[in-house]
């Protein structure tokens, strides 16, 4: 298959050509898929994410004005369906009045860092996936699409406070069990 | 964007590795996406371009071609514009004198001193011409009055009813005429001395009037706007028209206006299913997606606008009706590309550049305003490329027009 720019892609993705539509999803597939797995419960429900966002953006590529930039129109299609998805009722109950239990400052944070050095991907996101959803919303919306509390406590129908909480407690969480992951592999061996 | 030095290795390790692609999973989606749509021929839009842009032009000189022609190099004083002239002139001419009674005269022309050659034994007086009447009805009133007064008291004093008298008395200045009955003192008899100078006269009726007006105004610009409903284009429309006449009752138009169209049978197509269709069945848990959230990156469109040139060639059929037929071209404004509107079967392109022809009727409600009725219909589908499913943007317009003549 021939390396299309960008340009010509989005041309032909809007006559529905199946070689540039297939193009398009190769090139983001690996974007998109790490971006759903965050978001999502575990790798299957992550690829229906994925799946569910290809077809919005096929379907809509003609809304795409061309102001700005593709990825990101696309990235904002992406996040929009996760939301959709962690909004959705059958998370709902589970995203309503879920504080996890305070993680204690003891951890250290140094021994987290190193033993997330040591991580493969797969496993970071596993953990990632194993925070509560709002929280795991809240932290990817903060730490890997860069919106700021007061963008998040609008998208997420939450106060600024409670933003940056589950900020904070979804990294404690994660350092925690990023310890824990390492403390069990070291028993092992 | 994090500080914290465990976000940012966080951020670093899930950018190192890379998912494995699975093929069967564009294999998925593909099944779930519309049709391929055929391609078109870029050279095809170009051509057409070019060549509505070279029909254009040659209209516009056609138009001003026959302008110069018909209208600038028409002669200023020709039969009719004499006649008319001295019809709707007349209101400054000033009251008549005695002089200009006497010497049978409409035209005012100063006149030698009373001690010159004056017919002092004018018995007879030859009325004004009634176009003059008809058509200065204001101030010949007066003249007329006072015409009648001089005749009166002429008579009285000499009594003379001779046409070869007055031919002896006023020389050149008058010219013979039939035996006209005396001026007298009864407004009933005196009306007979129209009658006879009417009828050989020219009259200015109501057919004259309107003969004259459908001539008048050989070349004018128009501002209008209107309402359009149609199959996807309920919408709006200003512009401004110019309009000549070429030959007889035929005219050239050209209209350039601005259009807004709102694109509401499309929006519900444009939005995208609602995230708990299940006729998609993507939804990741089928039961997660019913509750319906917006999606924010997604617009629909709604709002398009044109800018159009309407050149048209028509027919006055009567004074206060004319029909023409034209092509119409579009550019749309807010987008760059043709839009693909999909639906569930076959897929639809909005162009970009739409081309298609009118039918207009105009009825003129007064000598300035006219009311049209315009009839759209889209040639992409004909003209452009067979393959290719194009919106047929058809539609009624209702416009009104506001004339200022040129000429």
């Amino acid at each position: 298959m021939p390396e299309y720019k960008e340009q010509d892609i989005i041309e032909g993705c809007r006559r529905n050509k199946r070689q540039h539509q297939e193009q398009l999803y190769t090139r983001y597939y690996n974007l998109f898929l790490k971006l759903c797995a965050r978001y999502a419960r575990d790798m299957h429900d992550a690829e229906q994410l994925m799946q569910d966002s290809f077809l919005k953006i096929f379907n809509h590529i003609h809304d795409y004005s061309g102001k700005g930039s593709f990825e990101g129109w696309m990235r904002r299609i992406v996040v929009n369906t996760c939301l959709d998805y962690l909004k959705s009722k059958y998370l709902k109950s589970a995203m309503q009045l879920y504080f996890p239990n305070e993680i204690g400052e003891s951890a250290t944070f140094k021994v987290a860092n190193q033993a997330l050095d040591r991580m493969a991907m797969k496993d970071i996101l596993g953990i990632i996936q194993t925070l509560p959803p709002m929280s795991r919303a809240v932290f990817n919306l903060f730490v890997f699409e860069g919106y700021s509390h007061k963008e998040i406590s609008v998208l997420m129908n939450i106060s600024e406070g409670t933003s940056q909480w589950h900020v904070n407690n979804a990294r404690k969480n994660l350092q925690q069990k990023i310890k824990a992951s390492q403390l069990t592999e070291t028993k092992v061996l | 964007m994090s500080n914290n030095e465990f976000d940012k290795l966080l951020l670093k390790k899930l950018r190192e590795e890379e998912m494995e692609y699975k093929p069967e999973s564009w294999e998925r989606l593909s099944q779930l996406l519309p049709p391929e749509m055929p391609s078109i021929k870029a050279d095809g839009n170009r051509k057409w371009l070019v060549l509505t842009s070279a029909a254009a032009v040659v209209a516009m000189s056609l138009a001003v071609f026959f302008f110069y022609k018909f209208v600038q190099n028409k002669p200023a004083n020709d039969g009719k514009a004499a006649l008319l002239a001295g019809q709707i002139i007349a209101p400054v001419k000033p009251a008549p004198t005695e002089e200009m009674v006497l010497h049978n005269t409409t035209e005012y022309t100063p006149q030698p001193a009373r001690g010159g050659k004056t017919p002092s034994a004018a018995a007879h007086v030859t009325a004004y011409s009634l176009p003059t009447l008809a058509t200065t009805r204001g101030s010949t009133a007066n003249n007329l009055a006072a015409s009648m007064n001089i005749a009166a008291m002429r008579q009285k004093e000499q009594s003379v009813n001779s046409n070869a008298m007055i031919k002896e008395n006023t020389g050149n200045d008058i010219v013979a005429t039939p035996a006209q009955p005396p001026v007298t003192d009864k407004p009933e008899q005196n009306q007979q001395l129209f009658a006879h100078e009417a009828s050989n006269l020219p009259r200015v009726t109501y057919d004259n009037y309107l003969s004259q007006n459908k001539n008048a105004g050989q070349t004018s610009i128009g501002l209008g706007g209107g309402m359009s409903y149609g199959n996807m284009n309920a919408g709006y429309a200003i512009g401004v028209s110019a309009r000549t006449k070429i030959a007889g009752d035929f005219f050239v138009d050209g209209t350039v206006a601005m259009l807004y169209n709102n694109n509401t049978s499309n929006t519900a197509v444009n939005n995208g299913p609602p995230l708990n269709d299940n006729s998609y069945k993507t939804a990741a848990r089928p039961e997660s997606f019913s509750q319906t959230v917006a999606t924010p990156a997604i617009s629909p469109i709604q709002k398009l606008y044109y800018v159009q040139f309407n050149p048209s060639v028509g027919y006055q059929i009567d004074p206060n009706i004319a029909v023409s037929v034209g092509g119409d071209f579009q550019q749309m404004l807010n987008k760059n590309e043709e839009i693909v509107l999909q639906s569930a079967n076959q897929a639809k392109i909005l162009p970009n550049f739409d081309i298609g022809l009118t039918t207009k009727s105009e009825f003129s409600i007064t000598p300035n305003i006219q009311a049209g009725l315009i009839y759209r219909e889209g040639l992409n589908n004909l003209i452009k490329n067979e393959s290719i499913k194009y919106v047929n943007r058809r539609y009624i317009q209702v416009q009104f027009k506001y004339n200022l003549p040129l000429n």
